[in-house]
């Protein structure tokens, strides 16, 4: 610790102002405060200040999708850990080469996004689809925009929804059937490619043609489907962690669950032919991962709280529209895009109607 | 009664509750210019004062406010960087009772009354909803209701329960004064934490018949004291209190120093202050004459030169509002009621975001700390984080009191359009500084708007200038 502490102070002066390596400043100083907590003092009141920072905040993310994971290496084998190193690795890539040019500091949000981004994915996608999808989505769904903290889009889902545009068949031909062993896919080799692996139909095409699989196996994440999405149990894990050290907001949660299971139970009630029970619909797809860990991106979800129920509302009901009467089988990925697009008009409508209200205060 | 939002941190190095009364330092600094008060001397250099004397007065709308001596000494006229004081070096540590005149509740008029509270230095501990500061000595408007707040919780002020205990009498004798300030049938508004507790029982014994009292129990979260929040919250709870109606605020301090000005003649004479923090090593209530230089209420190993010396920022006021003092030159002013002792700069702790963190407490509870109930022992003059651009995690909104959204006010600040920020509300901000220490972005919200509203004010006040110059002109050519 020690020695690592002195090793970054020597090799600081390097990357100062007028150092030979100072236009890659923000490296060092990301290597640096990763390490050792920002030097930075308070200047005005309040003096002291919360221990919470952005590391934090987004590092309990990570720990809340951990979960979500660990069971899709159980149950779609190592190869998940490689595509989140090439994720990383060509995301990383983008986000370095933006804060070098931009001058600023490298930005925690591109971990989550990063982490995330496999997850959302086909667990047999070749891994340089892995990579353009990252690419696209840091680049277009955040760079371009400005950063992190001013996209619009969540930046993830801009990727996998580029993704699944401009390469259908790759992805709908990468779904790999789940391991059904006790060691499930831990002790299995890593594959590179996923040519020799057996690719089925998720639980949602099956419940199209009048299948529905057994809950038990959706709850555990015995089925197919991208990588993280399919296992209700450590998504919830993950989610209510998240709930309880307050980083995820519990009112888009709560409010797209209740208006995905609420329509989705009248929709049942008319139609039962061709809308799925509301159990099914829950576990099935990626509407819980979506709900818990994409919506809640704060930056491209609505700002004010009363704005979240709105957006919620709409992703939710959104999502089992597109489920139950379009070509696609999931809907949970565009409602989200559409809700993210709705988010500032939300917000406006949220403000608006504050401001009448201030102005009576005042 | 409720309040949105709000959050007191949990900080070690909270006062214990005795008092101890500090002896009479040898000289006393009084400052000239206090709570947006400037005070002009009306004594020369050099010369003998009494306990109680007159030093210096300052014109406020419709009167003349006095600075009484909090004890007998000889005067001294001292400038430095503009910034004038008065040094006192003290020859007579007694306190004279009866030194002004003395009072009966029912017999004073409404118009001595606030005399005698101007002399004795009283009169700026008055907070007024219509001025949004001190209320004016001529106030015509008179309020409808004053409200009493024995609640402090920003980490550390002069806890209300310690006063309250200390100073029983006084308090009592103070609120049955203050009807005269009041409308016929205006109501004394005493906030406390329980309102069934013993201490509102005794005083609604002990007041019976001196005055109409509600009393109102409050949540213990920051910044409850805020008279602003206070006179908001109270509007809302009585419907009886119409928009315009004005609603004045006083302390318990303040309270205890009006009972002691107007039923025992004395001026406004010591502060308890409470000297706590994590860089305090025996933090406690001390009662200390106006002018204690701040040295004095170190403990011995904070001195310079004692035991183990953790450098401290001294924060005049509490943990998030506080303004550092002068460690040499700092001393105890008339509406002072916390120092807090903040540790300077800690060392970079290791990975210290993948910490449980047992010794950091957060708005929001990710840090074990929320298991164990331990206090933030690592607080320090870091800032805890790098600055960002602002995540919309909206722990800003769910936090601030007067129910605005800081981080949209941000927003529109950040792309300069100070009208949107007027209109979404900014001139409703009350400063606590909330926004502003919980921001995990650690964005300077609190700077920005003041600075956006001083912006405002001027901008305001060139229109006005011009609206009356062109009228003025159209006269002319009439």
């Amino acid at each position: 610790m020690k020695i690592l502490f002195s090793m970054l102070e020597k090799m600081r002066p390097l990357f100062e102002k007028d150092g030979k390596l100072s236009r890659l400043g923000p490296i060092f100083q990301a290597a640096d405060n990763f390490f050792f907590a920002a030097p930075e003092k308070t200047k005005t009141a309040p003096f002291g200040r919360d221990p919470l920072d952005v590391k934090r905040y987004m590092s309990l993310v990570i720990i809340a999708i951990l979960p979500s994971f660990i069971a899709a290496v159980y149950f779609f084998g190592w190869r998940i850990l490689l595509t989140l190193l090439v994720s990383y690795a060509a995301g990383g890539i983008v986000e370095v080469l933006f804060a070098v040019i931009r001058k600023e500091e490298i930005n925690e949000g591109f971990l989550v996004t990063g982490f995330i981004f496999p997850l959302i994915l086909p667990p047999g996608l070749p891994l340089w689809l892995v990579a353009v999808g990252v690419i696209f989505g840091v680049l277009v769904g955040k760079e371009v925009f400005g950063g992190t903290g001013r996209n619009i889009f969540n930046p993830a889902l801009v990727g996998r929804i580029f993704l699944a545009l401009g390469y259908p068949s790759a992805m709908t031909g990468a779904w790999i059937d789940p391991a059904m062993g006790k060691w499930g896919q831990l002790l299995s080799p890593i594959r590179l490619t996923v040519a020799e692996a057996v690719t089925s139909a998720t639980p949602l095409v099956l419940a199209k043609g009048g299948t529905l699989l057994p809950p038990l196996d959706l709850f555990l994440g015995r089925v197919t489907g991208s990588a993280g999405e399919t296992s209700v149990l450590a998504i919830l894990l993950g989610g209510i962690f998240l709930i309880i050290v307050g980083v995820a907001s519990w009112r888009t949660i709560v409010a797209i669950l209740l208006s995905f299971a609420g329509l989705n139970a009248i929709l049942h009630g008319v139609l039962p032919a061709a809308v799925s029970p509301v159990w099914f619909n829950l576990s099935a797809g990626g509407i819980l991962f979506g709900a818990f860990f994409m919506a809640t991106d704060p930056v491209s979800s609505p700002i004010t709280q009363s704005g979240k129920w709105a957006y919620g509302i709409l992703i939710g009901a959104i999502t089992i529209l597109i489920r139950s009467f379009s070509g696609f089988v999931e809907g949970a990925m565009f409602a989200i895009l559409l809700g993210n697009i709705c988010a500032p008009l939300i917000d406006e409508v949220v403000i608006r109607t504050r401001m009448r209200r201030y102005a009576d205060e005042r | 009664m409720k309040i949105h939002g709000g959050y007191t941190p949990k900080i070690s190095g909270k006062p214990k509750s005795n008092v101890e009364e500090l002896p009479l330092p040898g000289v006393l600094q009084l400052s000239l210019e206090r709570g947006g008060l400037s005070y002009k001397p009306i004594v020369k250099n050099g010369q003998k004062v009494e306990f109680g004397d007159s030093l210096a007065e300052a014109s406020l709308n419709g009167g003349t406010l006095l600075l009484p001596s909090p004890a007998s000494a000889k005067v001294t006229l001292i400038q430095n960087n503009g910034k004038k004081s008065l040094a006192l070096e003290v020859s007579d540590a007694g306190i004279i009772i009866g030194k002004y005149e003395k009072f009966q509740p029912q017999r004073i008029t409404a118009e001595k009354m606030r005399q005698a509270l101007a002399k004795g230095g009283i009169w700026p501990l008055f907070w007024s909803s219509r001025t949004g500061e001190i209320p004016a000595l001529t106030e015509t408007r008179l309020p409808k209701a004053i409200i009493v707040n024995c609640i402090l919780t920003e980490p550390f002020r002069a806890r209300g329960k310690v006063i309250l205990r200390r100073s029983w009498n006084r308090i009592v004798a103070g609120i049955r004064f203050l009807p005269r300030l009041l409308v016929d049938y205006g109501t004394i508004q005493i906030i406390l934490t329980a309102r069934h507790d013993p201490v509102a029982r005794m005083m609604y014994v002990d007041l019976a018949g001196h005055a109409l009292v509600r009393f109102h129990s409050v949540p213990l979260l920051y910044p409850i004291e805020n008279p602003r929040i206070l006179s908001q919250a109270i509007r809302k709870s009585d419907s009886s209190f119409k928009k315009d109606d004005v609603i004045w605020a006083i302390d318990v301090q303040g309270v205890e120093a009006l009972g002691a000005c107007l039923a025992e003649g004395l001026p406004l004479y010591q502060r308890v202050v409470a000297a706590g923090g994590p860089g305090h090593s025996s933090p406690k209530h001390l009662c200390v004459r106006i002018g204690t230089p701040v040295t004095a209420l170190m403990s011995e190993d904070n001195k310079p030169g004692g035991g183990k010396p953790p450098e401290s920022l001294i924060l005049r006021g509490g943990l998030i509002r506080g303004e550092p003092v002068d460690s040499v030159t700092g001393a105890v002013q008339y509406d002072d009621d916390a120092f807090f002792f903040l540790p300077s700069a800690a060392e970079r702790q290791f990975i210290s975001f993948m910490r449980p963190g047992f010794d950091r407490t957060s708005y929001l509870p990710c840090f074990a700390s929320r298991i164990t109930g331990a206090p933030d022992r690592h607080i320090s003059t870091m800032q805890r984080g790098e600055k960002r651009p602002c995540i919309a995690c909206g722990l800003c909104e769910s936090a601030c009191p007067a129910r605005l959204i800081p981080q949209v006010l941000h927003r529109y600040l950040y792309r300069e359009s100070l009208d949107e920020a007027e209109k979404a509300g900014l001139n409703l901000c009350v400063n606590c500084g909330l926004c502003t220490y919980i921001c995990p972005s650690k964005i300077e919200l609190q700077k920005q708007f003041l600075e956006a509203r001083e912006q405002i004010r001027l901008e305001h006040e060139e229109i006005a200038a011009a609206a009356s110059s062109k009228s003025e002109k159209n006269e002319n050519s009439i």
